[in-house]
This record gives structure tokens, C-alpha cells and sequence, in this order.
């Protein structure tokens, strides 16, 4: 046996970080602004929230600025104009924990569907006069761009998830942000399978849970909005779907808040894109 | 037993069984139609229940058809099992309070609602069997699903009709009843055959008054089910399943059913036996007040086979079908005696892409399948070595006191703690316990050393949970739960030379069995102990293992991974310390503890050296949620690590120790 | 001289290196062999170098060290009794994949590179006999590398 080595002693605690009042930070892109009301949403949990951690920024709610630093910073909306890679890379350097927040910042948005069309056709379709609007040819999720660390999933996020998260940041702990399919919470709350039951086309078995299974609950499917679980088996999924429907249909199905999501992606590119917004005389050939 | 003396109930006095079976209170529940399926509610009359309903069901289809009928229960089985109701999909576990240093957790009080479970079918009655039994085995048992399944009274009724994705005649469960029910009907034109199984439903069939059942009712009863038997025929010959499973681990269709599945995990949630279960965890803004539930989970999500660190031990969902059809069919028997599927058919119609188990069954282990080799011996619980398991109960949030704490290196500490609980001041070697901050994730810890006035618990900081433990200060309280598991069994290496092998925090468990070794030291021949670390800096309880070094009646060596130019002892893997050695390995028993990779190949060396399988013992690390075998996060093939390990010989671990994905 | 190569063979011999190796093979390896001694710090082989040696530890201890820019000398594998060093001499290239530093007094049997081949090429049972040899010495190599390897694929990080 040899001599023992200097021990380095001592590691920061969770609880004693926590204490610190950590600075949070919400910003947005290119988005709606529904998941930063969410948070206002929370009403009697905001207050005892605001004790614990210090709102430096939060365009929704307060006119404070500060531009950093960050210890946690909510990032709302896509990355879909050449300034917001320059803001969006600034602000992770400021950052210590970057959390992506709802479809847009997480899997690019419904806006990601023009990343499968010509983007100056899009451009003179959306705006009167798009000289005077600089925009991407893609609408793209943040984690395109940098690194982040967490994302909350959902169009909009869910208050529950975003007060579990909010909670396990300041006691300390690791928030407890499931990545399995819709269909478990589906069957916790004894809600009956849509699809099986009723032939209704359905995405929950391929989408991350997290919604409280809101869409099976009230009979209709899911359509996918927190975006895809772990080992989402879309091709299966959409094989399934095929019978009895034509590509145009299948591709519709996926082609949602997170189309824009790879297991989402190939699906609609194997079913020849998202469906056009067709005039009335050229509906799909089914 | 089910008495002989059948009695009949006409259709039009029905409600007097209803109000019979709440007489004293009880809530009925039973199948009534809701948002397109015939699902177990609770019922305020029987006027609720499916009347003239079936259903049609078909791989990845079920749909509500009218039957032209009056009669009741003109179907199989629904959306849901009764384990909706023996086993809900959230169950409040602790409630904890952290004040300060001061920790408090409690079990929830159970009170089971009294219920009646109407309408349970022959292949139900089996899965509460079945689950009854899970959920009793280990050392705790579940208490609430224990609780709750007692509390209920159970009116069976036999099936008339069969759906096309019924296979109770293959499991052996149905469909005729006799047996496990408290009441049973069989359904007629004009009312219900019933019998009793036992004095509580006696006392509730009494009530009624009802005259005798007329032979030939009884006898079209027998001819109903007798024409459900044979509508169903036997779609998947059971003779010799279990094994003809175990054979075809490596079968190429596991990979082709993984195509096709969504590891949705809607057959284990349908499923009336399955019951694994995850803990989750919350707390209030200020970390005092924490709460455990315990909710379904799957072993088809990608969590459920995940370990601190992130390691997944199934991460291809070919891996997750695996584990769950072999479960059902082969390594059930292993753990509970039994059959875990009862061929009720729910994971083939509530499967939303229509696999059909029977059909996977029949292409992977079909009559008559060339047998490969048993990847480990039948039922090993049988015949496995003497357990050396603590004689008396684990206990239960026992509150214990940190005395001191020490840092071994930067991210691993020694906590000191103090408790007068005699169940855990009995520990043995080789267990652990699960270790509670109201808040947090509770983490399994070995225990590291067992003291007259309490137990030391050495733990590695990899994530909040343990980060927080690591940095409690000196009279701040933990929960305990345990000892749990199976410890070293010391007694089988009296009158041998000992080995151990240890690395990084492996040495952990590892050190109360030097103790109890060197408390004894003249039962045993010679001792050998290898130690290895990831780095100098890394190498735990350096001090003592500085001492043990200058004993003469032991052998010790260290080697680290890899090490700075100060270090002047041995770098490489921890097997090169005695590959070469001149030690004579058939005299020997082996205990070690380690990364598995490290375990496999120190396997394999000791092996060479002449180690005998049945002499060379390991403790594995899974993902353990309940300590006691009742959560199913720590399968391994026959197994529940926690449960039944989480010490093994290799002999009892066979093929299983090392096969990937299982 | 035929003392010196039976002595000089029967050190190897209590090495696992020729164990089981046939005595005659010992014998004629052992001629052509040469003792040495180094001293503890004494850098027997050097990463980047071409090596004239092989080598069979007889007694001590070499240190298999990588230079890390800015982290310094790192120690990735120890060889001890019976372990080879400057394997590489047997190949064509004949160029150090790390640098061998004595930790202890250490005492090894030499080989020159070109005699070694010359015999090896001459008497295919001593060429039998030495690479199943060298492949272990080579393989706990790849052990040791793989080792470090798994760090490097541990768990990602995590933000809490």
C-alpha cells in the first residue's frame, strides 16, 4: 500500500445553492407568449415563488431588464430570424441553466412547418410588403443553436410540470419531468383508449407525457404538442395509421406543434410534406 | 371450496343483490359503459350495468355492439381490470416533514374502501390471484394492494360469450369458476345460477332467500361455458412454455416485434396481473413538507430500467418486449410459481398497433422449438444456497441521527449514523436501505459498516438525492427503511481462503464483510483483498485500508485506472493484480463488488484462477424504487435484485449475470 | 556463457512470462538475452522513439506513462514481474506508443531487436512461443485503454 493523497474535501449543496435566491430570466422569440402566462397562470403559487427566487427578467410581467446574468433562464419561442441567433447565443453565455419552454423553443413551433416551403413564397404569403421583415428560411427549436439544459415541453407548457420544476429548483432536487408516452397517463386516469375504442387517430403512444392526457380525455386524439417521448416509434405508428388513409392524411396527423421534431419529421417527409393549405378546388385526393 | 347447491336468482329480483351486497355499507363496483367500453365503475344500481351490450374485439380494436338482448354480461373483459381497484394507478405511500435537522416520514394510514367487485370473470378471478400473490411475496409486501384486496367481496360471474382475443383455455385460468369468488353467477335468458365460495358470500346469497337452482339450469349454465371453451379452442399450447422461452433469448423476432411496437406501454397498464409501480416523489416550495406516492409505471419506458448515472440495463425496446413476455410466460413461474398472463386477451386489443401475444408467442416459442441452452436453471429460488437473510422484519422509516460526517474523496462520504431501531442494528453484511430526505428521490445505500449503536452509510454524490445526503451536517436526521436484501453469505467460505475484489464505491459493501471476516479470522484460510479506484484521489476508507496492510494475516493490493507521476503504486485494471498470482483458486471463496463491467471481467479472471461459479459471489446494483420486490424496476431475468440479491453467486445468477438487455 | 544463459533462464522462468514455457525454448530466448538494471526513475523506453528493445521484467516495476498537454505525465498502466515493455520492437515501425519509467529498481532481461528477429524468423517454435505472449502484454494494453475509455462515455451532464 502507498501513502494516502491529499483529499479534496467539500461540494456546494443543492440547498445551500437554493438559498441564494437564484436570478431567473424569462425571454421569448418567436412565439405567442401563452407558456410565459402560464407561469402567471400559476396566481397563488407566483407570490410564494417570487419569495424564492429573484425575477430579474420577464417581459410578460415586469418592465425590469437586466441582460444577465441568468442563474436560470426560461427561453420562449423559436429561433426563426437572423437577430434571434445572435440574442439567443448571447444570452446562453449568461446563462447558467438554459430551459427551453413550450413547442416553439423546444421543436421549432407550428411556424416550423414553412421550413418545408420556399421561403420567399411564404414570406409574400404572411406579409404585405416582406421587404421590411427579416426572417430565417427556418423556424428552428433553440437547441438548434446552443446548448440547453431542461425543456418543458407542451403548447402551451403545463402548469403543473412548470410548478414541479419551479419547486425542485429552489429545494434543490431534480424535477420530476417524466419522458414516457401520453398512454400512461391516459390509463392512470382511466381514461379509455381513443384509438382502440374508437378508431380515432391518436399520438399519444409516440408523444411525451406531461399534459395530464387532456385531448383522450375529452374523446379526441392526441395531436402530439409536447412533442415526441423517448423511443418514439413514429414509423410504426404511422404504418398503422396508412390503412385506410391516404400519405396526405398521415402527414397531417404529424404535422403539428412539433412537426418540426425528427421522429415527427420523417414521418411527414415519407408522406410527401406537410399537406398544402389548399384552395377549396384542389382538396387531397382521398 | 364452491358449494354444491346452486340456487337461482330471476332476472326480475336482480336488485335485491344489489341492495344484499350493500347492506352493510359496501360500495358495488362493476362493468357499465363508458365513452365506447364497458369499464369496472362504481355503480349506484344494477339498472348501470352493459345490458344488451358485447364487444367486438380484434388486435388493436374494441367496439361496443348491440346484442338484441336483455342480458347483462353478454361480454369478456373492458378497458380496465379490477386492479383499478386493488392496486390503483396512485397511491399516497409517506407523507415527510423536514424541519431543520428534523425528519419525520410516516406511512399513510390504509383504510380500504369496502367494495364488491361484480362481473369478475374467470381469467379475473386468476389475476387477482396472481397479483395477490406478487404483492405478498418479499419480505414487506405491499400493504395497501394486501389491504385493499382483503377488503373486497368478490360476485363472479361465467362467461357466456368469448371474444377472439380470448385465451383463457391456454393459461389454464377459465372459463369456467370454481373457485376464488365469494359469489358466482352464470348468466340465463330468465335470472343467474348462483353459487358461493365462501361464508361471507354465503351470508350475502342467504339474505336473498332464493329457492334452488333446477338441474336443468344448472346443466345449460355447464353448456354455455362448455360452448365458451370451445369456441376459444387453445391458442397457445402453455405445455412447456416457460422453458421454450428461455431458450429463444436471442430469437430474431424479438427485433421484428420491436419494429413494429410503440413501447407504449398500454399492454402492461390493461393487464390485470402487472404491477410494477414507480415512487414519486414531491414536496412544497420549501422542502419540508415531502410526499411518496406510488403510481403504475411500465418496463417499456425507457426510464424504468435506468440506475443513478443514467445507465439503462434495456435500452432498445427489443430489450423491453423481452422482458415482458418472458416475464409473463416463463420467469412468473420462477418468482411466484405461477403463470403471469391469465389469457385474457386486453394487451392484444388494447394494443393500438394490434400485436398479438399469441402470435408472438407462437413464433417465438413455438411446440416443438429446437431448444437452445437454459440461460439459467428452473425456479433457482428453490434450490438456491441457504439466504443468509437478517432473521427478523425490515423496518419501516425508522428516524436515525448523523453523528459525524467524513469525506472519503470529493463526491463520497461517510455518514455516521445513530439509531436504536433493533431490526436495523441487526443488519448483516452485504444489505441496504433505502434512505429518505423528505423531498428528494430515496436512494438504495449499502451499508457500510454496522456498529452496536447504529450503521455507517458510504455515498457517492451523483445527483440531488445523494448530493444531499453527502452534505448533511452533524445531528441532521434520515429516514430508514430496511435492512433489505441478501447479505454475504460469510458462512460459506469457513475453513477457505477468501477473495475480494472491490472496486470504487463497490468497496463500500464490501467493508462490513471485512469486518465480520476479520472478527472471525481464525475460520478462514487465507485472505486476499484487490482493490481498485478510478484514481488515487478516488480510493475510499484509505486510512483503514493502510492499516489492513500492515496486518500479516492478509494479503492487500491497490491499482487505480490511471494515476498522476506521484503515484508510485500500481495503474491498469483491477483483474491484473491476480491473474498471475500463484494462489490456488478452487480453495477459495470470492466475494466482489464493483461497475459490472469490472465484476464481468474479475468473473472471468477468478474463473481462470479456479474459482468455482457456486463460490464466487457478487452484489448488483439496479434501479431499486421499493427495497422489497413489489415495484419490479430491479428485475433481472428469475429475479428481483433487491428482493432476492442483491448478492448472488454466479452459479445462481447463471447466463443472466451479463446478458444484455435483460 | 552456458551458466549464464541457464541462470538467466531460470529467472525467467519464475516469471509467468516462460512458466510454462519449454525449457529448451527458454534457453536458446535466455542466450540470447542480456541482464540489466535500472534504477528507479530510469526511463526504459520513450513515447515517439523507435525501440531497439524488448523487454522482460524480471523484478520491478515500469510506469507506462501518455504526456497530456497542460495536464502533465499520466500514469495509464503499471507492468510488473513477467510483463513485456517495448513491444513495439517487434514491429516494422518499431516506434514507443508511450514512455516505460521505472518506478522501482527494476531488472529486466533485454532483447535486441534485429537478434530476436533474426532467431524468431529462424525457429518458428520461438516465434510461437513469444506472440501469444506479446498479444497479453498487448491486450492489457487495450484493457487499460478501454478502461479510460469508459470515462469518457460516462452519464451526461446534468443540470441539477
Amino acid at each position: 500500500m502507498t501513502a494516502p493523497l491529499p483529499v479534496e474535501h467539500g461540494r456546494q449543496s443543492p440547498r445551500a445553492a437554493a438559498q441564494k435566491r437564484p436570478r431567473v430570466g424569462v425571454v421569448k422569440f418567436a412565439s405567442c407568449d401563452g407558456c410565459q402566462l402560464t407561469l402567471l397562470d400559476l396566481e397563488d403559487e407566483l407570490l410564494a415563488v417570487a419569495e424564492k427566487v429573484d425575477i430579474v427578467e420577464f417581459a410578460e410581467a415586469t418592465s425590469r431588464r437586466s441582460g444577465g446574468p441568468f442563474d436560470v433562464l426560461f427561453v420562449e419561442g423559436s429561433i426563426s430570424a437572423p437577430e434571434q441567433v445572435d440574442e439567443i447565443i448571447k444570452l446562453r453565455a449568461v446563462s447558467k441553466m438554459l430551459v427551453t419552454i413550450g413547442a416553439c423553443a423546444t421543436a421549432g413551433g407550428i411556424q416550423a412547418i414553412r421550413n418545408w416551403f420556399d421561403h420567399e413564397e411564404i414570406r409574400h404569403a404572411v406579409y404585405a410588403d416582406p421587404r421590411y421583415v427579416e426572417s430565417l428560411a427556418t423556424s428552428k427549436p433553440v437547441a438548434d443553436y446552443v446548448a440547453v439544459d431542461a425543456e418543458l415541453r407542451g403548447c402551451p407548457i403545463s402548469p403543473a410540470q412548470l410548478k414541479e420544476f419551479l419547486t425542485a429548483l429552489v429545494t434543490g432536487r431534480r424535477p420530476q419531468l417524466l419522458d414516457e408516452a401520453v398512454c400512461l397517463e391516459c390509463k392512470r386516469r382511466n381514461v379509455v383508449c381513443v384509438a382502440v375504442a374508437r378508431g380515432i387517430p391518436c399520438l399519444g403512444p409516440v408523444t411525451r407525457t406531461g399534459c395530464g392526457a387532456i385531448c383522450p380525455a375529452y374523446g379526441r386524439g392526441c395531436y402530439g404538442c409536447f412533442g415526441p417521448r423517448e423511443s418514439a416509434n413514429t414509423t410504426s405508428l404511422a404504418a398503422w395509421f396508412a390503412d385506410g388513409r391516404n400519405a396526405t392524411e398521415v402527414s397531417r396527423l404529424f404535422s403539428g406543434f412539433t412537426a418540426w421534431s425528427e421522429p415527427f419529421k420523417k414521418i411527414i417527409d415519407a408522406n410527401g410534406g406537410p399537406p398544402r393549405l389548399a384552395a377549396p378546388s384542389e382538396t387531397p385526393d382521398a | 371450496m364452491v358449494t354444491a347447491s346452486a340456487r337461482f336468482l330471476p332476472r326480475a329480483d336482480l336488485d335485491r343483490l344489489f341492495t344484499a351486497l350493500t347492506a352493510d355499507g359496501r360500495r358495488v363496483v362493476g362493468p357499465t359503459v363508458v365513452d365506447g367500453s364497458i369499464v369496472h365503475d362504481e355503480l349506484a344500481s344494477f339498472a348501470e350495468l352493459p345490458k344488451g351490450w358485447t364487444a367486438e374485439t380484434a388486435p388493436g380494436a374494441y367496439r361496443l355492439q348491440p346484442t338484441g338482448r336483455d342480458r347483462l354480461f353478454d361480454y369478456n373483459v373492458g378497458a380496465t381490470s379490477w386492479k383499478r381497484f386493488t392496486h390503483p394507478s396512485i397511491v399516497p405511500l409517506t407523507r415527510g416533514r423536514r424541519d431543520g435537522n428534523q425528519v419525520v416520514v410516516e406511512a399513510v394510514e390504509i383504510d380500504p374502501p369496502k367494495l364488491a367487485f361484480v362481473g369478475v370473470r374467470a381469467c379475473e378471478i386468476a389475476a387477482l390471484r396472481i397479483q395477490d400473490r406478487a404483492m405478498r411475496a418479499g419480505p414487506l409486501g405491499d400493504a395497501d394492494h394486501i389491504a385493499r384486496g382483503d377488503a373486497a367481496l368478490v360476485v363472479a360471474v361465467e362467461c357466456a360469450v368469448a371474444a377472439s382475443t380470448c385465451f383463457c383455455t391456454s393459461m389454464g385460468t377459465g372459463p369456467e369458476i370454481d373457485g376464488g369468488a365469494d359469489i358466482i353467477l352464470s348468466e340465463l335468458d330468465e335470472g343467474f345460477v348462483v353459487r358461493t365460495g365462501t361464508d361471507a358470500g354465503a351470508d350475502v346469497v342467504d339474505r336473498l332467500g332464493l329457492g334452488p337452482a333446477e338441474s336443468l339450469q344448472s346443466d345449460r349454465a355447464a353448456r354455455q361455458v362448455g360452448a365458451v371453451r370451445a369456441a376459444i379452442g387453445d391458442p397457445v399450447p402453455a405445455e412447456g412454455l416457460a422453458t421454450r422461452l428461455r431458450a429463444a433469448l436471442d430469437h430474431p423476432r424479438w427485433a421484428e416485434v420491436a419494429d413494429r411496437c410503440l413501447a407504449c406501454a398500454n399492454c402492461t397498464l390493461v393487464c390485470p396481473t402487472c404491477f410494477c409501480t414507480s415512487v414519486a416523489v414531491a414536496s412544497d416550495l420549501d422542502g419540508v413538507e415531502g410526499t411518496t406516492d406510488r403510481t403504475w409505471d411500465s418496463c417499456f419506458s425507457q426510464g424504468f430500467g435506468r440506475v443513478a448515472g443514467d445507465a439503462n440495463f434495456r435500452p432498445k425496446v427489443k430489450d423491453r418486449y423481452r422482458q415482458w413476455l418472458t416475464h409473463k410466460f416463463s420467469t412468473w413461474w420462477d418468482q411466484f410459481g405461477s403463470t403471469g398472463c391469465v389469457g385474457c386477451g386486453r394487451c392484444i386489443a388494447w394494443c393500438p398497433v394490434g400485436i398479438d401475444v399469441r402470435e408472438e408467442l407462437n413464433a417465438i416459442a413455438p411446440i416443438g422449438a429446437p431448444s437452445g441452452p437454459i440461460p439459467w436453471p428452473l425456479s433457482p429460488i428453490e434450490g438456491r444456497a441457504p439466504a443468509p437473510l437478517a432473521t427478523v422484519e425490515p423496518a419501516a422509516h425508522v428516524t436515525a441521527t448523523v453523528r459525524s460526517v467524513s469525506f472519503e474523496t470529493v463526491d463520497t462520504a461517510t455518514l455516521e449514523l445513530v439509531l436504536d431501531d433493533p431490526a436495523l442494528l441487526g443488519s448483516r453484511p452485504g444489505q441496504f436501505v433505502m434512505v429518505e430526505l423528505p423531498g428528494f428521490a430515496i436512494p438504495p445505500i449499502s451499508i457500510s459498516r454496522i456498529r452496536p449503536d447504529g450503521l455507517n452509510l458510504t455515498i457517492r454524490s451523483v445527483g440531488p438525492a445523494t448530493a444531499a445526503l453527502v452534505n448533511l451536517a452533524t445531528g441532521a436526521e434520515v429516514s430508514l427503511r430496511g435492512p433489505l436484501g441478501r447479505g454475504w453469505p460469510i458462512e460459506a467460505a469457513y475453513g477457505r481462503d477468501v477473495v475480494i475484489v472491490a472496486g470504487g464505491i463497490g468497496l463500500a459493501p464490501i467493508r462490513p464483510l471485512i469486518d465480520a471476516i476479520l472478527a472471525e479470522r481464525p475460520k478462514f484460510g487465507a485472505i486476499r483483498l484487490y482493490l481498485g479506484a478510478r484514481t488515487p484521489r478516488d480510493r475510499l476508507f484509505v486510512a483503514e485500508m493502510n492499516a489492513l496492510a500492515g496486518r500479516t494475516d492478509l494479503e492487500i493490493e491497490e491499482i487505480v485506472d490511471r494515476a498522476g507521476p506521484e503515484w508510485q503504486g500500481k495503474v491498469g485494471i483491477v483483474t491484473q493484480l491476480f491473474d498471475h498470482a500463484p494462489w490456488d483458486g478452487t480453495r477459495a471463496t470470492a466475494f466482489m463488488c464493483g461497475p459490472e463491467r469490472m465484476m464481468t471481467a474479475t468473473a472471468n479472471t477468478l474463473e481462470h484462477r479456479g474459482v468455482t461459479d457456486e463460490n464466487c459471489w457478487l452484489t448488483l446494483e439496479r434501479n431499486m424504487a421499493c427495497g422489497v420486490g413489489t415495484c419490479g424496476h430491479c428485475q433481472l431475468g428469475p429475479f428481483f435484485v433487491c428482493r432476492d440479491g442483491p448478492v448472488f453467486s454466479l452459479a445462481e445468477l447463471g447466463s443472466a449475470f451479463g446478458l444484455e438487455g435483460l | 556463457m552456458r551458466a549464464m544463459t541457464e541462470t538467466l533462464c531460470a529467472l525467467l522462468t519464475q516469471t509467468w512470462f516462460a512458466a510454462d514455457m519449454p525449457e529448451d525454448i527458454c534457453e536458446r530466448l535466455s542466450a540470447i538475452g542480456e541482464l540489466k538494471e535500472y534504477p528507479a526513475g530510469a526511463a526504459v523506453v520513450s513515447e515517439g522513439t523507435t525501440c531497439r528493445e524488448l523487454g522482460v521484467i524480471l523484478h520491478g516495476r515500469i510506469a507506462l506513462r501518455l504526456a497530456l498537454p497542460g495536464v502533465g505525465e499520466q500514469t495509464i498502466l503499471t507492468i510488473d514481474d513477467g510483463d513485456l515493455f517495448g513491444w513495439s520492437a517487434l514491429l516494422p515501425e518499431s516506434i514507443a506508443t508511450s514512455t516505460g519509467v521505472t518506478l522501482v529498481p527494476t531488472t529486466a532481461l533485454v532483447f535486441d531487436r534485429e537478434p530476436l528477429a533474426a532467431l524468431m524468423a529462424a525457429n518458428p517454435e520461438i516465434a510461437s512461443a513469444i506472440y501469444p505472449r506479446v498479444l497479453v502484454a498487448v491486450t492489457r494494453r487495450l484493457q487499460a485503454t478501454r478502461t479510460q475509455l469508459l470515462d469518457l462515455y460516462r452519464a451526461g451532464h446534468e443540470p441539477w
